[in-house]
């Protein structure tokens, strides 16, 4: 579904992220870690089109996607959270979510003035969506709140819902678990799979949580310094010395 | 049912057109057309300035173009022969009726906001700005020189007074409608999202440059049929007055309301327009009992520029920060929305 070829990124001469390549199949949850530096970030951006690749692509069901505009990615089907969150702060819990619905369900000007054609038909059904997705993250109680003024947690799980609600068939989330508590991260974990089975995505997940990663991640992919060193099942990953190199600086 | 709270307005308004004339002193009449007008001058510019949060400096330039197109377009053809001799044929022999005249007016003004911003939208914050008082710098250089249509520097005049009571409410009242339609719309909450977080809004399949140029269009043509009001109303104009003065009352009247409400930019004009009437009145002195205060002049601008650093120092947001009226919204977001409209106020953001 999702596949990186040769995918190169190179900042004023610095390699951000060399020849990478990582396929991803539907439903599938696929990890990607390593310490910082090493290139997470720069490949979700390269995916979410918010980065032009130095070198080589991004193919998203068999379409170039590397040359696209972020916003028309997002149409293709790739959601995305960002690290620390990126929240619309002055909109209410309710308007961020329908922000994200809002592409499945077009309005015009023309409609939006004047009520007619599809602007009650996809106001509801906009609006409907958001307040399903806003149950299924347990905010609809706060859902009239400024989105700046919930807590941490809860904007974590609003930024979730919101990229839910654009449709997507591939979810990328950057550092999901970075500030939460054992007890969160544990929600947070149940949660990401439920989506996965209720919605069918495949979701590709950068993260420091090692617990979270093994336990639900079926495959992963690790870098080090722009280049891939290991790739497997959380297993294969952990038992590899070049990985224990990378993480302990090469006292192993 | 639905629509009740709309007849119910428009009725007051129609009342308030209709029998104004008759009953209030010219002097009250004069004063609304001016708060109407700025009213749809105003709440046009929050479209882009609060809405989207580009802030745009740009808008008397637009009120001149309105004021400008429209004029040339309703001059009598005798007067024309007189004022503007060298005017292209296609122009000398035209002479429009107020409603088209306008309507062409602003059309002008939003195709020429989509031209400058498909360039000037790409920018944020400061840069925005400053391109933007640009257009309105080129916008008086090019009225001064273009003397065929314009007569320059010198004043334009002759043109006819169509503008009336009656006129500026229903324009006011189309205005703040179709503002609000589209601002509490899918559209709106485009606009709203890229202002907030433009990187966020983008990852959910926004795309800036259309949100930001359709606020931005759309605040141009109704400054476009502002200006043609405001010109059919004052009669005789020149470039000089649509520019920097302009800007800054302008600018005044939406910070105090509040950027990013329509009900705030009403209660911005509504404020200071009265304010500086009732100021303008005492400082030509009065009398209390056997107290005599003399006659200060220029005393209203110093009072309205305290009463502007009040409201700055103690309501940042403006007076209403991003609240509506729920007649604004349709009831739908006003609760959503919430007094919270603390970081975006300048427009200083990427």
């Amino acid at each position: 579904m999702l596949e990186t070829h040769d995918l190169t990124k190179s900042f004023k001469g610095l390699m951000a992220l060399k020849r990478h390549h990582l396929r991803v199949g539907p439903g599938e949850i696929v990890g990607v870690i390593g310490p910082n530096g090493s290139g997470k970030s720069t490949l979700f951006n390269l995916i979410s089109g918010f980065l032009r690749p130095s070198q080589g692509g991004v193919r998203f069901e068999g379409h170039e996607i590397s040359r696209l505009a972020p916003a028309t990615i997002a149409r293709l089907g790739i959601a995305r959270t960002f690290q620390g969150t990126r929240l619309f702060k002055n909109l209410s819990v309710l308007e961020n979510v329908r922000a994200g619905a809002q592409l499945r369900y077009p309005v015009n000007l023309v409609e939006a003035v004047s009520g007619w054609g599809r602007a009650r038909a996809h106001q509801t059904a906009s609006e409907g969506r958001a307040w399903g997705l806003l149950e299924l993250v347990g905010l609809a109680e706060v859902a009239a709140q400024p989105a700046g003024s919930l807590p941490y947690g809860n904007q974590r799980r609003l930024e979730i819902a919101r990229a839910l609600a654009t449709g997507p068939k591939l979810l990328m989330m950057d550092e999901p678990a970075a500030g939460l508590d054992s007890h969160e991260t544990a929600a947070l974990l149940q949660l990401i799979r439920r989506i996965r089975d209720q919605f069918e995505l495949a979701v590709i997940l950068i993260e420091h949580d090692m617990d979270l990663v093994m336990n639900l991640c079926e495959r992963i992919q690790v870098l080090a310094y722009g280049e891939t060193i290991a790739e497997g099942t959380p297993a294969e990953v952990q038992a590899d010395p070049r990985v224990r190199e990378a993480y302990l600086g090469g006292v192993a | 049912m639905k629509y009740a709270r709309l007849v119910v307005a428009l009725a007051l308004i129609g009342l308030l057109a209709g029998l104004g004339p008759h009953v209030l002193p010219e002097y009250w009449v004069r004063v609304l057309i001016v708060l109407g007008i700025n009213i749809i001058l105003v709440s046009s510019l929050g479209l882009s300035n609060g809405f989207t949060g580009v802030f745009s400096l740009g808008h008397p330039g637009f009120v001149a173009l309105g004021a400008y197109v429209s004029g040339i377009l309703t001059l009598e053809l005798t007067k024309k022969g007189a004022y503007l001799p060298d005017l292209p044929g296609f122009l000398a022999g035209v002479q429009l009726p107020f409603l088209p005249a306008t309507l062409i007016a602003g059309v002008f003004c939003a195709l020429v906001a989509v031209v400058i911003g498909i360039p000037l939208m790409r920018l944020s914050g400061n840069y925005v700005s400053v391109a933007t008082l640009g257009f309105l710098v080129i916008v008086n250089v090019v009225l001064v020189n273009a003397e065929q249509f314009t007569r320059g520097s010198r004043t334009f005049t002759g043109i006819p007074p169509y503008t009336d009571l009656g006129w500026v409410a229903g324009w006011a009242v189309v205005t703040l409608l179709v503002l609000s339609r589209v601002a509490y719309s899918p559209l709106g909450r485009a606009m709203r999202a890229t202002r907030d977080d433009p990187i966020a809004a983008q990852a959910v399949g926004i795309h800036i440059l259309p949100a930001r140029l359709m606020a931005f269009a759309l605040g141009a043509f109704f400054a476009g049929v502002g200006g043609a009001l405001y010109g059919h109303y004052l009669v005789s104009f020149s470039p000089a007055t649509f520019y920097v003065a302009m800007l800054v009352q302008q600018l005044t009247m939406l910070v105090l309301g509040g950027q990013a409400s329509l009900t705030g930019a009403v209660v911005g004009v509504s404020a200071i327009t009265l304010l500086s009437e009732v100021l303008r009145n005492l400082e030509r002195g009065f009398s209390l009992g056997s107290l005599q205060v003399p006659a200060v002049f220029g005393a209203s601008q110093i009072a309205l520029g305290f009463i502007f650093i009040l409201v700055m120092v103690y309501r940042p947001q403006g007076l209403l920060g991003d609240r509506e009226l729920p007649l604004v919204t349709g009831g739908r977001v006003a609760k959503g929305a919430g007094p919270v409209y603390k970081d975006t106020v300048g427009g200083g953001r990427t």
